[in-house]
């Protein structure tokens, strides 16, 4: 019974090998935080996993809440670089629409590619209006 | 973006002119077009 979980403390548990103080901060700050986003939806995990350090996952758990209005780091240089937009993905899907065009096997098909396409594209646009709003306060 | 998604509505109204969805989707790009040359 020596690999036993509870003849483990907690902090050995949490901790990484290195026993570096911060990480291990960092572990049990995510250990934390992990259910709570787990509960509240599945846009939070995704959200979650594309942030990188645990200061950044929090702070942008806060904007999510409107506890806070946006960190000193969240900078919206282009599309791209906006976390809601990678939830949405419309690039991927033109492509994926423009390769379905081309394949489809009746003019019905190609006609609902071509109106799905047209829908990604109105998306995008309303995307890039919903920045230009934002980055004029 | 709203130019090219009008023109991809007319593509897909241009095989069904009786396509209601899209005619719908084009009045209102139609709509955000104008806006914009307002702004």
């Amino acid at each position: 019974m020596g690999t036993c979980l509870s003849s483990q403390p907690f902090y050995l548990l949490l901790s990484s090998q290195g026993g570096h103080p911060w990480i291990d901060f960092t572990w049990g700050f995510q250990a934390l935080i992990y259910p709570i986003y787990k509960v509240s939806g599945l846009s939070g995990i995704i959200l979650f996993k594309t942030l990188k350090s645990p200061y950044q996952k929090f702070t942008f758990m806060l904007m999510e809440k409107r506890i806070i209005k946006r960190p000193f780091f969240y900078f919206e240089k282009s599309l791209k670089s906006n976390p809601y937009y990678k939830n949405f993905r419309l690039e991927k899907a033109i492509k994926h629409f423009r390769r379905a065009v081309l394949i489809a096997k009746d003019r019905e098909d190609e006609k609902k590619n071509y109106y799905n396409l047209g829908n990604c594209y109105f998306g995008l646009g309303c995307m890039k209006r919903l920045l230009n709003i934002i980055k004029s306060p | 973006m709203y130019e090219k998604a009008i023109e991809y509505y007319k593509k897909s109204l241009k095989i069904d002119p009786k396509f209601e969805k899209a005619k719908y989707n084009l009045k209102k790009a139609i709509e955000k077009v104008c806006h914009k040359q307002r702004d």
